[in-house]
């Protein structure tokens, strides 16, 4: 497992209005890595994870994933080359069962293995029982293991985590944890932005802190809880 | 199984029908047929994908023209001069769509009205076509028959046009854009281009319908080309019985027909007005619609039938 990198920012400028959301971003993820990123709130966490998406175009700089271009490309081109992710709030259709749910955002299957491609995760999860349960009668947690198991439709390469472990329970925390972990075994690339200093530390073999739309520091997480720059940001 | 031989049923029974009576329930159920093809095709762009069009006789007015000219001036026979009307509409729909699908809710349905009445300012001004107000004259059809088979098997075609859709994933994702079309497109769905398809595939029966309507009155205008009340009559029948269901708009142009159909017999003076005050008492007491508070209570299944049988399917693993 090398050091190449899956996954390159470039110097990427975002701006909303005044508001510069990212100033020169720049940071690697390696394959097969897991890599963490924190921030203060309006860092330019969530507008970094947008622009990789490609549901925020950059205003400058260049973004590739397996060395082509990610920022010229619209959301469903980036999904088929295998990176997908979950959203800070989860973001279900409310109206449509958790298996539902899945099968729409599949591409290319038949409606057949689109359907059990959907059951073997919503088993992955241990979520299968609730297949026939309308997402917007789902709890939080839940809603959050339907999430990841959305984004691994497209069996990604690269998964874009944001807040995974934000405003559910230490339980199922660590069972969310357990699931990363296992897709990480499995060889998937996982980025995930989260203020849980805890997990950081147990998952991650990177974490990149941002500040004010610049990628700051990077390094192994012990490393940069005691970074100065990070410090400074943080409190 | 029980909805297929009641369908079998109803398809029979209307098939039979012109065979059998009198020209009054013949003429009655052509106007029906006309809003279920009406109110299944608002259904597919307003009730699926969520996007509320106050415009759609743009369509059917674009239709009624098309097949009326085409009549007149290329001696086409009807069916192909309607199938032409539809093709029109198509063709007119494919442009608009790409362009309209930018504006997004109330935009989306004022752009939409907006449209209708520049279509029907068009109709009136562009009078060496059209011959403006005076409007145009078709021979009289005798026969209403084949007219009313060609309606028939137009609605019949719509109906099981959207129960394939809503059992499709095409089906599903129209109504993920209508849920959540940001989310939808972060998620890798095509948005753009399936809101296009979706618009234009609710353009095909106005358009048609719109020539065969021009038919069966043997004449033709702008007012009743492009009018509002068709409009608000599609709106409020697929309301009635429930907007993104397959059923409901069935059983809204079926209930608010007769409704209607007694109401102008009876009380001419408030016909007009019903069907805003249906549309206002169905947002407010049941905006989902007849279909949607029947599945809630457990009288009919919910939709989208096929994905549960293929989820059911053994081959899959089994839950504990």
């Amino acid at each position: 497992m090398g050091a190449r990198p899956l996954l390159l920012v470039d110097g990427v400028v975002k701006r909303f209005g005044g508001v510069m959301a990212l100033n020169g971003a720049s940071c690697a993820v390696t394959e097969g890595s897991v890599t963490g990123l924190i921030g203060p709130n309006g860092s330019g966490k969530s507008t970094l994870f947008a622009c990789i998406a490609g549901v925020e175009r950059p205003d400058e700089g260049r973004i590739t994933f397996q060395g082509e271009r990610l920022d010229e490309r619209t959301p469903s081109e980036i999904c088929e080359m295998g990176l997908a992710r979950t959203f800070q709030v989860t973001r279900l259709f409310r109206e449509m069962t958790v298996l539902e749910n899945l099968v729409a955002v599949a591409h290319g299957r038949s409606d057949a293995a689109a359907v059990r491609r959907a059951q073997e995760l919503l088993e992955m999860v241990e979520i299968r029982r609730l297949e026939h349960a309308l997402a917007g009668t789902l709890s939080y947690g839940q809603r959050k293991l339907v999430e990841i198991a959305r984004a691994l439709m497209f069996a990604p390469k690269l998964l874009l985590l944001d807040e995974p472990f934000a405003g559910i329970n230490p339980r199922l925390q660590n069972r969310i944890l357990g699931y990363l972990k296992a897709l990480h075994e499995g060889g998937v690339t996982l980025f995930l932005i989260d203020h849980e200093m805890r997990i950081l530390l147990d998952v991650c073999e990177t974490v990149l802190a941002i500040d004010a739309g610049e990628v700051i520091a990077s390094g192994p997480p012990e490393e940069i809880r005691r970074n100065p720059r990070v410090l400074a940001a943080y409190f | 199984m029980t909805a297929w031989i009641l369908g079998g049923a109803l398809v029979a029974a209307a098939a039979v029908l012109p065979l059998v009576t009198a020209s009054y329930l013949v003429s009655f159920t052509i106007q029906l047929f006309l809003f279920v093809v009406l109110a299944y095709s608002w259904n597919v762009i307003s009730g699926y994908t969520g996007y509320t069009s106050f415009g759609h006789t743009s369509f059917f007015g674009i239709g009624a023209y098309g097949a009326t000219l085409m009549m007149l001036h290329w001696k086409l026979p009807w069916l192909l001069a309607c199938a032409g009307g539809g093709l029109l509409a198509v063709a007119v729909a494919l442009p608009l769509g790409v362009v309209m699908l930018r504006l997004r809710g109330s935009f989306f349905a004022i752009g939409m009205f907006g449209l209708a009445r520049v279509f029907e300012a068009v109709a009136f001004g562009w009078a060496d076509l059209t011959r403006g107000g005076t409007g145009l004259y078709l021979p009289p059809a005798y026969d209403l028959r084949p007219l009313y088979y060609a309606l028939g098997v137009l609605a019949l075609g719509m109906v099981l046009l959207t129960w394939r859709l809503d059992n499709s994933r095409f089906g599903l994702q129209l109504l993920a854009i209508r849920e959540d079309e940001d989310g939808a497109e972060a998620l890798g769905i095509k948005t753009t281009r399936l809101k296009v398809r979706a618009f234009v595939l609710s353009a095909v029966g106005p358009g048609v319908s719109g020539g065969f309507y021009a038919v069966y009155l043997s004449f033709i205008d702008p007012p009743t080309a492009f009018s509002p009340a068709t409009e608000l009559t599609t709106i409020a029948m697929v309301l009635f019985g429930g907007m993104g269901t397959v059923l409901g708009p069935l059983v809204g142009a079926a209930v608010l027909s007769v409704l209607y159909e007694g109401l102008w017999a009876r009380f001419p003076q408030v016909y007009l007005g019903a069907g805003g005050v249906i549309i206002a008492a169905v947002v407010l007491l049941m905006p989902r619609g007849v279909m949607a508070v029947a599945m809630r209570r457990g009288w009919l299944p919910h939709g989208r039938g096929t994905l549960r049988r293929l989820a059911a399917r053994p081959a899959a693993p089994a839950e504990a």
